[in-house]
């Protein structure tokens, strides 16, 4: 009766609210102090400073905690200590891993979201600082795209594969939604014929 | 909750393909390490380097360069910019910036495209830490300027004489970590853009004028 329930007691069960404040807090302060620094009447430079920082601190948090405790998913660069030879390490917990630490599914999106729309972001106010031809502002938002998108890279990397699986994953993905669109809009041939 | 259960299934799907390995499942136990233990981890491996860059010997080469970090470097480029940017005539600070990240990166580049057995990140990483005597030399130069006045000749020999230590000390550390790493018969063109990298950071301190 009870061997039912025997596995679950070993399944974490509260989420890290903690952790999800860190992976969001540090990329849209980033965004907030570009977007709204001059409200706040600062220097070009002390925005700059400030914006470097947290874009570093959370590059760092996002690949070495979020990522693990959120989604159970890591990637570093290693380096082999005989050869030299540096490669590129994707790794995610076993299923195992995920049974006993599953993923909750709004910090799954609360991950991702952030994740996907940040660089987003630093590339359209990028785009806006280049055609506004403010070239300082748009080195600011270059770093912001390269630190966000690298950890974007990194993670989708993660999660579906080497560059082969990602066009796979995306023609699965259109294919699917064409099919989807194509089925839905066919008109009634088959009742006409008949 | 429908597609996080298929993006989660899709794992099974994908590693089938073996045409190139895609990734590892891994259950260390450092993967679910606690937060303070990686961040305590990182700050030791940061103080280890500034330590093996200002004493190099040849042990402490391989932390700088197999558990590369770039930290340092961000944090000695800011110092510096911070310092040069409130100095007359001096560059400002976002010129600073870039110079020091292009600076790096083309010094790397050009030790990879002749032949250098050295990661891009390994070279810029040590490049940044091994600028840390030149930092200290601006800082040495700083005080010098705020606490005395007058006897300029003396305050300028001071300085000069420091920042050439310094120079000379940045340069050696760095040939120490990279000089190794490029093929013997072109170490002199791996290690010039080097010694001028470091030559013109070292002419930006000793032309700081407070």
């Amino acid at each position: 009766m009870n061997n039912l329930e025997f596995g679950s007691e070993n399944v974490e069960k509260k989420g890290h609210p903690g952790v999800v404040v860190a992976h969001l807090g540090f990329r849209v302060s980033a965004l907030f102090i570009y977007m709204f620094g001059g409200i706040f009447s600062m220097s070009f430079v002390t925005s700059f400073v400030f914006i470097l920082l947290c874009l570093a601190i959370d590059f760092w948090t996002v690949k070495n905690v979020t990522g693990r405790f959120l989604v159970g998913l890591r990637w570093r660069n290693n380096i082999e200590p005989t050869t030299g030879q540096s490669s590129w390490v994707y790794e995610s917990r076993s299923e195992e891993g995920f049974k006993r630490k599953p993923v909750k599914p709004n910090e799954f999106r609360a991950f991702w979201g952030a994740l996907i729309l940040c660089p987003l972001m630093w590339a359209l106010l990028g785009l806006s600082a280049l055609f506004t031809l403010k070239f300082p502002s748009f080195i600011v938002c270059l770093s912001g795209f390269g630190f966000n998108g690298a950890n974007l890279y990194g993670y989708i990397r993660c999660k579906i594969g080497g560059f082969d699986a990602v066009k796979n994953y995306a023609n699965n993905l259109i294919g699917k939604q064409m099919l989807s669109r194509f089925m839905s809009s066919a008109p009634a041939a088959p009742a006409q014929s008949a | 909750m429908a597609e996080f259960e298929s993006t989660s299934y899709s794992f099974g799907d994908l590693s089938g393909e073996m045409d190139q390995p895609i990734m590892t499942v891994c259950d260390d136990d450092d993967f679910d390490e606690p937060v303070r233990e990686t961040i305590m981890r990182d700050l030791r491996d940061v103080g280890h380097k500034f330590k093996h860059v200002v004493f190099p010997l040849k042990e402490g080469s391989n932390l700088l360069l197999r558990d590369w970090d770039l930290w340092g470097p961000l944090l000695l480029c800011m110092v510096v910019g911070a310092i040069l940017h409130e100095g007359q005539g001096g560059p400002h600070f976002t010129q600073f910036f870039v110079l020091f990240w292009m600076g790096s990166a083309v010094v790397t580049l050009n030790n990879k495209l002749l032949g250098g057995t050295i990661s891009f990140f390994q070279s810029v990483c040590v490049l940044g830490y091994c600028i840390a005597p030149l930092v200290g030399a601006l800082l040495f130069c700083r005080i010098v300027l705020i606490s005395t006045q007058g006897a300029f000749l003396l305050r300028f020999a001071l300085r000069f004489v420091v920042t050439l230590v310094a120079f000379g000390w940045s340069s050696r550390a760095a040939m120490c970590f990279i000089g190794d790493t490029a093929p013997s018969d072109r170490r002199f063109l791996a290690v010039y853009p080097m010694v001028l990298f470091y030559f013109i950071i070292s002419w930006l301190v000793i032309t700081y004028s407070g």
